[in-house]
């Protein structure tokens, strides 16, 4: 019962982390601009992250190691200084779309403007990490995304052409405009296969302390989880697809997005999409910002761990309250410009 | 990005952008009038759409539709807005359908 209640959560968990400004952004983008024919990249990106977590999860089953543990010991630390360098200055200008993200969702619900969301994004972010511990960031802000099944529910009840739907499933030539359409491809890889995510995983499973006993829980969580991450953003796609191209409208900016829910679903539509966007913004930006921490303590060899009390892994807190809290000085939109 | 860049052909890709811009703010109007949008939703809409149709220079009457769209909204005129929506997904469809 325990293990399938800790499947059914880590389920819900991957949800969090796989869906973000980014994907949702780029399935929507491909949806209008290609109609069905980009699910394929969807579909690819989701099973590589479903490969890659599941050996981050085994690695730290096996080894008790997070990766971060195991490239410093295994390669040394001027091996590790490279990746470290590069992910932590991914992370960080991820970190700022995201927060951007929490802030244009509360943009679209409240009609208050961006600028003004971005202290209080950051402080909250930054008080659910210092005050809260990593089971209640797993499971708590995870539980609260699953909101954004919307999505898929939007999309079954579009009725698409399954059998379309699926032969999108495999890769396919573009029929006009290749640049664009392999643009897109790449995009949605991107979005999909994100660093953090596995940095995140390996840390989150020795926080659980994960032994040899987890690795089918990590199997089926991997699988399951990311898979159903991809079957949101699969929806995505569907519900671009069907409703924007009939308009004409291609996606080039994030006030496009919120028409997807509301088409369908009336002003309901329009507060979901709000919701969907905000809490799955809020989950990557506090695993964004975990992720980094998990990094540079584990990196340097300090004390660290969601679960301990801050005093007690100072570095570690100041990490992620360091990479948070400088945002409001600037609006998270202005870091991505 | 450097492929995406070198594919350009610009004065296709900037009438396919106004006509979804001028088609944006048309379905955001009728979101509005149908309950669905909230008026500060719409407004910040339809003025980027205004600010993008007025940058691309393809279309006047986007142009000139979005502008009286945006009034509208603002001043809560329901059918003027309803008048200007129409405008834009005329101007929309003319745009997208192939020139002779």
């Amino acid at each position: 019962m325990k293990k399938a209640l800790e499947i059914a959560l880590g389920i819900v968990t991957s949800v969090g982390g796989f869906l973000e400004i980014g994907s949702i952004a780029t399935a929507a983008q491909a949806g209008a601009a290609f109609g069905f024919q980009l699910t394929w990249a969807v579909v690819l990106g989701g099973l590589c992250v479903m490969f890659l977590v599941e050996m981050s999860g085994r690695i730290a089953a096996v080894s008790k190691h997070t990766i971060a543990d195991a490239l410093r010991e295994r390669f040394g630390f001027n091996f590790f200084l490279a990746p470290l360098i590069a992910v932590c200055l991914v992370s960080f200008l991820v970190l700022a779309s995201e927060l951007g993200g929490v802030c244009v969702a509360l943009e679209i619900l409240t009609g208050i403007g961006y600028q003004w969301w971005a202290p209080v994004a950051a402080i909250v972010t930054w008080l659910l990490l210092w005050k809260t511990t990593f089971g209640f960031i797993e499971n708590g802000i995870s539980l609260l995304g699953l909101v954004t099944v919307s999505f898929v529910v939007g999309a079954w009840q579009l009725h698409p052409d399954w059998l379309q739907v699926g032969r999108a499933a495999l890769p396919s030539l573009p029929k006009w405009d290749g640049a664009h359409y392999w643009f897109l491809a790449v995009s949605i890889l991107g979005a999909s296969i994100s660093p953090y995510l596995f940095y995140f995983y390996s840390s989150g499973a020795v926080e659980d302390k994960w032994d040899e006993g987890y690795l089918s829980i990590n199997r089926i969580v991997a699988s399951l989880g990311m898979g159903f991450g991809t079957l949101i953003s699969v929806g995505v796609l569907i519900m671009a697809a069907v409703l924007l191209p009939p308009h004409g409208i291609q996606v080039d900016h994030y006030d496009q997005l919120p028409l997807l829910l509301t088409e369908k679903y009336g002003h309901t539509g329009f507060l979901l999409f709000g919701a969907s966007l905000a809490i799955a913004c809020l989950g990557a930006a506090l695993e964004l910002s975990l992720s980094l921490a998990y990094m540079v303590a584990q990196g340097f060899g300090w004390n660290w761990g969601e679960n301990e009390k801050p005093r007690d892994e100072a570095r570690f807190s100041l990490t992620y309250t360091v990479a948070i809290l400088p945002r409001p000085c600037r609006s998270p939109l202005d870091w991505i410009h | 990005v450097a492929v995406a860049g070198c594919s350009q052909d610009a004065p296709g890709k900037r009438t396919a952008a106004t006509a979804s811009w001028s088609a944006t703010a048309a379905l955001v109007a009728r979101e509005w009038l149908a309950g669905s949008a909230p008026a500060p939703y719409a407004e910040d809409a339809i003025r980027n759409a205004n600010t993008e149709i007025g940058t691309l220079h393809v279309s006047e009457t986007a142009r000139k539709a979005s502008a009286h769209l945006l009034e509208a909204v603002r001043a809560g005129d329901r059918t003027l807005a309803s008048r200007q929506a129409q405008i834009l997904d005329d101007e929309a469809r003319a745009l997208r359908s192939p020139r002779p």
